[in-house]
């Protein structure tokens, strides 16, 4: 006779994107639509409009040691600016990681601007939309890009913006983006649909279908 | 003499840094249910789309989840602006890495949290976990 303590290995299926409501999923649509539009257009310099004057932006790699096979060597280009704090730093590169958040409008503008040009996966979006506040509302997206000089490298993405009533729609206060391997099923599924040529033309059109539960 | 802005800065980083140890910590190692503490009876949680209010309900799910391994390898935070949230100091921590449930592949995860002060705590008030798959 043995002891019932056997727990259960199932995990809970995983759902579409969630939106709390219809008005804040038109809203948050809208939002999205527009913002990769002008992110993956040739110029980003529009999207200063989009930022809060106290915005906070910043990019985060996971951390490796980098290793002669690692994937993540190919983001190079990224790890001075990644502000990712789960290292063992000493207290003065911890000072100076902290310091890698862009604050302000002007300041954010200028770095997302810099970032590489990229093309994402619109198909690919999932996105949570968790606290709803009367001045505020926090979503992630995930999904998958690409940069445009790296056309080959699949990056898998997680954003999270915090967003509140603004002169032009919603105003951007904090804007972390993530950047990490994709799993096979990201990079097997990712631009499966011709892409139009994204530099010439930015995308104009949400499919709100892939996005609706 | 550090700005104002600059030490809310230094507040969320290690406020976010104590919170990922810990929250990990008691989610794999300790109990779950110890985890109770840190949501607010009114949180939400979208667990991989599965929507949960209130910090009884997540709770519930969260020790129905089998045995877990986290390896965090990403961490990042961020103050929100305190006009935004009626004066109420509030941070937003983001964090990445694998998860292993037992009896499950290994998955890649991002997840985020909006931390919120309440009488002097740090309590969880939204709280969005999603597979990158």
């Amino acid at each position: 006779i043995g002891f019932d303590l056997k727990t259960s290995t199932a995990l809970p299926q995983v759902g579409p994107s969630f939106f709390p409501g219809e008005e804040v999923k038109a809203n948050i649509l809208q939002f999205v639509e527009r913002y990769y539009a002008e992110y993956d257009s040739p110029d980003r310099s529009k999207l200063i409009n989009v930022y809060h004057e106290q915005a906070k932006f910043s990019l985060s790699v996971p951390f490796t040691t980098g290793g002669a096979g690692s994937w993540y060597r190919q983001l190079g280009h990224h790890f001075s600016h990644s502000r990712n704090m789960k290292k063992n730093l000493d207290q003065n590169q911890k000072n100076k990681t902290v310091k890698l958040l862009k604050q302000g409008q002007l300041a954010v503008a200028a770095f997302v601007n810099e970032l590489p040009s990229t093309q994402h996966d619109l198909n690919s979006f999932v996105i949570d939309v968790s606290l709803v506040l009367p001045g505020l509302v926090h979503f992630t997206v995930n999904g998958v890009l690409r940069e445009q000089e790296r056309t080959k490298t699949v990056i898998a993405f997680s954003r999270t913006f915090t967003v509140c009533p603004g002169p032009n729609g919603l105003s951007v206060l904090n804007d972390q983006l993530s950047l990490r391997q994709p799993s096979e099923k990201q990079k097997k599924s990712s631009f499966s649909t011709p892409a139009p040529t994204p530099t010439h033309s930015p995308v104009s059109a949400l499919p709100t279908a892939t996005l609706s539960p | 003499m550090a700005t104002e802005a600059a030490l809310k800065n230094d507040q969320a980083c290690s406020a976010g840094e104590e919170f990922q140890k810990l929250y990990y910590e008691s989610f794999d190692k300790k109990s779950r249910s110890l985890l109770d503490k840190l949501y607010m009876d009114t949180a939400r949680m979208v667990w991989n789309g599965n929507v949960l209010e209130g910090s009884k309900k997540i709770i519930e799910f969260l020790e129905n989840l089998p045995v877990s391994v986290h390896t965090i390898d990403l961490l990042d935070c961020h103050p929100i602006l305190e006009s935004v949230t009626n004066g109420q100091t509030s941070i937003m921590v983001v964090v990445g890495g694998k998860v292993k449930f037992e009896g499950n592949r290994e998955f890649p995860f991002n997840e985020n949290f909006i931390l919120t002060s309440q009488q002097g705590k740090w309590k969880i008030i939204s709280n969005t976990f999603r597979y990158f798959e």
